[in-house]
């Protein structure tokens, strides 16, 4: 036993941040903990205020409605902002987690808004298309949750690097498109085309959502394993319902796609 | 509805069950057990380890120094 007892807990290392099993200790041994039960609940409980919000707008539609969803929408990204940060350059943004308890509710309701305006005008086109959608986004995250549990899939770094990477390209794409129908009033053809370029995105698109949802999971696992605040399991439950809207939106266009 | 709408459908309430199922069990260790997991403990949760680190260091550093200023003071006397 060394005479002080801070070395004995962080070795012999300056600064306690580069010894990496400092992180496996105890968080918190007095305070409330994430646990799996409690990230369950809360996914649970951002979903319900979701399709809540999403009824409201489904069924209330008009021009004062979508003025809502827009704001709905904006909220949600100031709210997803607010607790990741721009994550990769968190330099500029930095992420809070702690925000999550407060932010997650506000992403779930506008996204709601949004949500709901978005699938009514598709099951509108394509009767029959929003059930489709929501089964299979269940259906999919029902098999990545078996096949992450089972072991099957095993996210490591190179999975994390491959995620992140396709997922910000992605994310540029459909910027840099939004900007181009800005400018000239016309998105990329390669998100609009319903041919066999525009499905394969969209396939693509898709697969990269659901492998979104093995990260989700990963965080959620985690932060109960290495007992961290409680307000986790609001982050890790908000991380899941972000992906769940993502891939039912992409799973949306591609069945409006395959039935055009 | 279509048939083909209703058959998605039941299979959406199945997944909808198994998902919020199976998300409360742990993972098997074949997940668990392995060294090359992502970290997310160091991109996430650093700052409140960090907070933490820090308090308990101050924590323990705090009897040790106001010991110490009293040994220094002894030996000053001495001199």
């Amino acid at each position: 036993m060394s005479k002080h007892a801070a070395l004995d807990r962080f070795g012999r290392s300056g600064n306690p941040l580069i010894r990496s099993d400092l992180f496996n200790q105890t968080a918190l041994d007095n305070g409330e903990v994430t646990t799996l039960d409690g990230a369950v609940n809360k996914t649970a409980i951002l979903l319900a205020l979701t399709v809540s919000t999403a009824a409201i707008s489904w069924n209330f539609q008009g021009p004062t409605m979508g003025l809502i969803s827009g704001i709905g929408m904006f909220a949600a990204v100031i709210a997803s902002l607010a607790t990741y940060g721009l994550w990769i350059f968190r330099w500029l943004i930095k992420p809070t987690p702690h925000r999550a308890p407060y932010t997650a509710p506000i992403y779930a309701i506008g996204m709601g808004f949004a949500i709901g305006l978005i699938s009514e005008q598709m099951e509108s086109l394509f009767p029959g298309i929003v059930i489709q959608a929501v089964s299979l986004t269940f259906f999919v995250a029902a098999s990545l949750l078996l096949l992450y549990k089972t072991g099957v899939i095993r996210p490591d770094q190179n999975f994390l690097l491959i995620i992140v990477c396709a997922t910000l390209g992605i994310f540029f794409t459909y910027l840099a498109s939004f900007i181009y129908a800005m400018v000239t009033g016309s998105s990329f053809s390669i998100i609009t085309d319903t041919g066999l370029m525009g499905i394969g995105f969209s396939l693509f698109v898709v697969a990269i959502a659901a492998l979104n949802l093995v990260l989700d999971f990963d965080i959620i696992e985690q932060a109960a394993e290495n007992r961290t605040p409680k307000y986790m399991e609001w982050f890790g439950a908000m991380a899941l319902v972000m992906t769940l809207i993502w891939l039912y939106l992409e799973i949306l266009r591609l069945l409006a796609k395959l039935r055009s | 509805m279509s048939t083909i709408t209703l058959l998605l459908a039941l299979l959406g309430i199945a997944s909808f069950a198994v998902l919020f199922y199976f998300l409360r069990f742990k993972a098997s260790s074949r997940q668990t057990d392995r060294d090359n997991r992502i970290p997310w403990h160091k991109i996430w949760f650093q700052r409140e380890r960090y907070k933490e680190t820090k308090a308990s260091i101050e924590e323990q550093k705090q009897p040790k120094v106001e010991k110490q200023s009293s040994e220094e003071e002894d030996a000053d006397f001495k001199d």
